[in-house]
């Protein structure tokens, strides 16, 4: 049998080892102290909903939503945000923009955060549409096009999508004004869809949801996302729907999916456990941890979690079962 | 008396050694015993076994750590009767779930056990102290994650964590062990 196999196996490792974790049964101690990687960090809710947002954006490439994208869309995302001085987080950040565009990088080494505006840009690759070499990034939207209200403090991302590099090559501008910006996939303006992380009240996000929502009470939770998913970034059009919403926490990330809004299926993937009565999918995704928890396999609400590889995954599954419906 | 006379004791054999080691680490067998047996019996028997057998090997062994290399032996014999008891179907309520553990080791690894407790080693000394000591107090002193939390200050959550990734690594580990092995 493998498993005392293994147990005879690990009778046989070096002293060292076993001295190290020797414990005198008789005067118990804690050695919590001594452990200084214990306590969590904190990441910041700003480097979570990065990767989420990348995750977004991946996952429309994958499943993109029938309502406004042809089959030969794919996603950039895009950065939107403004650059605030913080101490803080900036391991997270530089982590993170190890995978984008140089100006992230030059962002991370001035250990500074993003805070702004985040959008996951589609741009259409038709035949027509070939021509654009680059998107165009203005720096203000038609009247019609500016949200009422400029979402705040959502993280970005720069993806570079491997079968479109040509549609890629937007850079961050030098001046942000707080309000969203439009990318274009030609010269000819023709607009593609945008992905939107908008702050949202609790109230707010259940509205725009098309499922019921349950609001979170617990001490490290920082705020709703509703990802909205829209043309050329007018959240509040009418062919605009929200395909998300993340509960952002302090080292990490919820976020309800609506895979009716998504022409194919979203295959979970990763080890699995078996968790009060559920089946929970865990991996490490850039060296944080994602779970994805599929009450259905094939439709209706995913929910995906992302945290700091610190946090405990019996804590975030519980999360995930206090967030379902 | 330290180890070093109660060492002494072995090789004069007299056998006030027992005794010695009996009073000084009896209670340390006990729980390691008794964390991987749950009859009574067995534990005592198991003990005993080991007194024994620490006699019959000192000399012409000389251990350099007494206590580790008695626990290794208290550890080993009440592996053999795990495995016995598991053999005629005894419930043998170890403290570890054999479900835990079951796919650590790779199926149809032909590593021999010595490579394998080497292989264990190196992958441990690789990992994060804490996540070490944790999965050592788990599966070498068979301590109830309840417990580990308690000695650690952690919470029971956190245990089964760091347990989980750790045995998810060493997988990996071992499964490149046995490839670069074929």
């Amino acid at each position: 049998m493998n498993e005392l196999r293994f147990l005879e196996a690990l009778g046989g490792i070096d002293d060292e080892l076993i001295r190290e974790a020797y414990i005198d049964i008789e005067k118990p101690v804690s050695v919590r102290a001594a452990s200084s990687g214990m306590n969590l960090y904190v990441i910041g809710s700003v480097a979570a909903a990065a990767v989420i947002s990348v995750g977004a954006a991946a996952f429309y490439n994958s499943h993109r939503p029938e309502k406004l994208l042809s089959e030969s869309s794919v996603i950039v995302s895009e950065d939107h945000g403004e650059m605030t001085s913080a101490a803080t987080d900036n391991e997270k950040t530089s982590s993170l923009a190890e995978t984008s565009a140089a100006p992230e990088k030059t962002t991370a080494e001035h250990n500074e955060k993003y805070e702004g505006t985040t959008s996951a840009v589609i741009t259409e690759t038709s035949s027509q549409q070939q021509p654009a070499k680059s998107t165009e990034t203005e720096h203000s939207l038609p009247e019609n096009n500016i949200p009422t209200q400029p979402p705040a403090e959502t993280p970005t991302e720069t993806i570079p999508d491997p079968a479109n590099k040509e549609h890629t090559t937007a850079a961050p501008p030098d001046d942000h004004d707080g309000l969203p910006e439009q990318t274009t996939s030609s010269p000819g303006g023709i607009p593609g869809a945008v992905f939107t992380q908008l702050n949202v009240s609790f109230d707010e996000a259940k509205e725009k949801f098309a499922h019921p929502i349950i609001p979170c009470t617990r001490d490290d939770f920082t705020g709703y996302n509703a990802g909205i998913v829209s043309q050329n970034g007018n959240t509040s059009s009418s062919e605009a729907f929200c395909l998300s919403v993340t509960y952002v926490f302090t080292d990490g990330s919820i976020t309800l999916t609506d895979r009716s809004r998504l022409n194919s299926i979203n295959c979970p993937s990763g080890d699995t456990i078996e968790y009060r009565g559920r089946t929970f999918y865990i991996e490490d995704i850039w060296g944080e941890t994602h779970i994805g928890y599929y009450p259905a396999l094939e439709k209706g609400i995913a929910y995906q979690a992302l945290f700091s590889p610190e946090h405990d995954i019996y804590d975030i599954m519980d999360m995930m079962i206090s967030v379902e419906f | 008396m330290d180890d070093k006379d109660i060492i002494s004791l072995f090789r004069k054999r007299d056998e006030n050694a027992i005794a010695e080691i009996r009073a000084r680490y009896g209670k340390l067998c006990f729980y390691i015993a008794g964390n991987i047996l749950s009859q009574r019996e067995d534990i005592e028997e198991c003990v005993s076994s080991a007194y024994y057998e620490l006699w019959n090997n000192i000399p012409p062994n000389m251990p350099d750590d007494l206590r580790t290399y008695l626990c290794r032996i208290v550890r080993n014999i009440a592996i053999k009767r795990l495995e016995y008891n598991l053999a005629k179907k005894r419930s043998p309520d170890f403290a570890v779930s054999i479900d835990e553990i079951a796919d650590c080791v790779p199926a149809g690894s032909d590593l021999s056990d010595h490579d394998l407790s080497d292989a264990i080693s190196r992958f441990l000394r690789e990992q994060d102290e804490k996540h070490r000591k944790v999965f050592l107090r788990r599966y070498w002193y068979g301590d109830t994650v309840s417990k580990i939390a308690e000695y650690y200050g952690i919470k029971e959550k956190t245990v089964a964590t760091y347990l989980f990734r750790t045995r998810k690594k060493l997988k990996a580990f071992l499964q490149k062990e046995v490839y670069d092995h074929e």
